[in-house]
């Protein structure tokens, strides 16, 4: 089996993915072309994109797998629905005409899709399903530099399972153990994510952003901590864990939470949507944090006794919890841990795919031999031609600056970042997964006071408590946050080492969240979040453009470090083409967009 | 449809939950009473349940 379509759809993040003799080859978010955040269509842009960019269409797959695996979800949804009867019903049968109409009858609605979108194909493509935790394990592990790894893999629910350990070595994945719905780690963020007034499903990084706010030896922060492992939680020594189901409500009701128990519970209101937030809602976002990190080190743990390795790999969407990789890494359980980029269910596609591959072609060992991964840094979407810049800039009437060569439109960018100016940067293939990583960025100098509010504000325009992350490269990394691990997908969280740090008023933890945010931190104030960490991006390469920038921009400022943050606005997915790219630009404060060698830059 | 009933057949055989069959036939039947009509509107996200 040579070339292989993985597909996720139909619940969140849907995506699509083209590997060839187990090489991804491309793959795309849907809602980088449609434009919807978190769209749960059928990927039909993105698969078009996917077989185009190899040549192909539908009749050069070999097979297309799907991420999940229906039947046995609906037969999670079922006995669920028999073990909670009466209660449920009424939720149950608001979902029924979606499952009786689509997802029960996906085999015929994914070939029904995929015949609309290639009609004049001949052939019946081969369809196959993988298991939701068997695709994030997958995604983990094939696309690692190990020969052999643990694999862990977290997240709210799949079909059945919500945390599995596996152990992978060469083609073979085995899963060694599974916790099973209702016990979830992801559905008991998801329910604090909720219960403070942010949206379950994408909200849950604003609450992994609010926790450093939390005040850590404050008595209500260990009074919540006490509360959520005594009375919701009980956590074993394996790392597994069993939800107290007499506090929520997820599994017979359309609310995740009984909110007037948790109300009691935390004698703390519920914070509902836009309302200011108060040292409370940090200290108990800070809680959750802590108990979070606590069952992900002792699933850690309990990985390494399974499988005795010395290398970790990592997915499912509790993984994007930087804050719990960072001190993951810094216990030092695994000398390795690899993070799959695209941690959540777009990523599911991949491992999906990746998983038929080994199955089918088990002796075929595709690792590098120098210790990289197999994912080409994550820039595996469409890119922006010179030739569609022109033609735009024609039809537009716009003129902008292109220079002949790398080394010159860095000086030059790096000059305007050092003045202070806001610069989108389009260079290159999109990212495939939730994190800009240098091709779709917004990139700022990390010295200026106001840079952060500056940002969040008036480009962003998002909540003015929510951090900023750095790019760097390696050496920078090392110096000023210790970091000598491959971090180049910012999925790690590190303090500033403590040389670094500037002396904090005797009154810091008193102040409101905006006033905290404006006493200096480090002399990186926009990426020095208020608790000194910061979610680090490391740029290896010095000879890339991004390296070049970052290499310019230290002969002017004495550091090659630089924030960067996804070029889009609130709520909107990642620009990916011209038409979106003009667009956040002309509606935002950016003064500058970099397209490839083009600048274009708005008038004072 | 069918070919989607004899693949949850064959599925419950293979899991040993035929007793799930019942259940389905009755919902899978007042979902289709819905799609005809009777309830309509979003519903908010929840992942359980999808």
């Amino acid at each position: 089996m040579k070339v292989i379509l993985g597909i996720s759809a139909y619940y969140h993040d849907s995506a699509a993915v083209l590997i060839v003799d187990g090489q991804i080859v491309a793959a795309l978010q849907e809602e980088r072309l449609n434009r919807i955040k978190n769209t749960s269509v059928f990927p039909s842009l993105a698969v078009k994109f996917c077989l185009t960019e190899y040549g192909i269409d539908l009749d050069g797959v070999d097979a297309v797998v799907f991420y999940d695996k229906p039947f046995l979800k609906f037969e999670r949804l079922l006995e669920n629905f028999y073990a909670n009867v009466p209660k449920g019903l009424s939720a149950f049968l608001k979902f029924m005409p979606e499952w009786s109409q689509k997802k029960l009858f996906l085999k015929k609605e994914l070939k029904r899709e995929l015949a609309e979108l290639y009609p004049d194909s001949n052939q019946a493509v081969q369809l196959l399903f993988s298991s939701h935790h068997l695709s994030h394990a997958a995604s983990a592990f094939y696309p690692s530099p190990y020969n052999e790894a643990a694999i862990l893999t977290i997240d709210a629910v799949g079909e059945w399972a919500t945390a599995s350990i596996g152990y992978g070595k060469g083609a073979e994945i085995d899963l060694l153990q599974e916790m099973h719905f209702p016990d979830s780690v992801g559905l008991l963020y998801s329910s604090f994510t909720y219960f403070l007034g942010f949206k379950v499903n994408s909200g849950e990084y604003k609450l992994m952003g609010l926790s450093p706010y939390g005040i850590k030896d404050s008595v209500q922060t260990k009074q919540f901590v006490e509360t959520i492992k005594t009375k919701l939680v009980k956590l074993f020594e394996d790392g597994s864990i069993q939800l107290n189901q007499t506090y929520f409500k997820y599994r017979h009701a359309l609310r995740m939470i009984k909110e007037s128990k948790w109300e009691k519970l935390f004698e703390l209101p519920i914070r509902k949507e836009g309302e200011e937030l108060n040292q409370s809602h940090a200290n108990l976002a800070l809680a959750i944090q802590m108990v979070t990190e606590e069952i992900i080190l002792k699933m850690a743990k309990t990985a390494k006794e399974l499988t005795g390795s010395d290398n970790l790999c990592l997915a499912g969407g509790v993984a994007l919890n930087c804050v719990a990789n960072g001190k993951l890494k810094e216990s030092n359980l695994f000398a390795n841990v690899w993070v799959q980029p695209a941690a959540g269910d777009a990523g599911g596609a991949l491992g999906a795919a990746l998983a038929v591959y080994h199955v089918h072609s088990p002796s075929k060992c595709l690792k590098p031999q120098n210790g990289e991964d197999l994912m080409h840094g994550g820039l595996l979407g469409p890119e922006i031609t010179d030739k569609e810049i022109e033609q735009y800039c024609n039809q537009h009437g716009l003129k902008p600056l292109v220079f002949q060569n790398d080394s010159d439109l860095c000086v030059y960018v790096a000059e305007q970042l050092y003045a202070n100016k806001i610069v989108a940067w389009v260079n290159g293939k999109i990212e495939f997964g939730p994190r800009a990583l240098g091709a779709r960025s917004i990139l700022a100098s990390p010295y200026a006071m106001d840079m952060q509010s500056k940002l969040n504000l008036a480009v962003k325009f998002r909540e003015d408590f929510r951090p900023f992350a750095p790019i760097m490269l390696k050496e920078e990394a090392a110096t000023y946050f210790g970091v000598e691990h491959p971090a180049q997908y910012m999925q790690f969280v590190h303090k500033i080492k403590p040389e670094f740090r500037k002396e904090l008023p005797a009154n810091y933890n008193d102040l409101i969240f905006s006033d905290r945010l404006k006493i200096p931190r480090s002399k990186f104030q926009a990426i020095t979040h208020v608790d000194f960490s910061s979610r680090i991006q490391v740029v290896d390469n010095d000879s890339s453009r991004l390296g070049q920038l970052l290499s310019k921009f230290k002969s002017l400022s004495g550091d090659a470090v630089l924030v960067n943050t996804s070029f889009n606005r609130n709520g909107e997915p990642i620009v990916c083409g011209l038409k979106e790219a003009f667009d956040c630009f002309e509606n935002t404060d950016l003064s500058i967009l970099v397209i490839n060698n083009h600048i274009f830059e708005k008038k004072e | 449809m069918l070919e989607v009933f004899k693949d949850l057949i064959a599925y419950f055989k293979e899991r040993k939950k035929m007793w799930l069959l019942p259940i389905v036939l009755i919902l899978v039947f007042i979902g289709l009473i819905m799609i005809f009509g009777l309830v309509t509107g979003l519903t908010p996200f929840i992942y359980p349940f999808f």
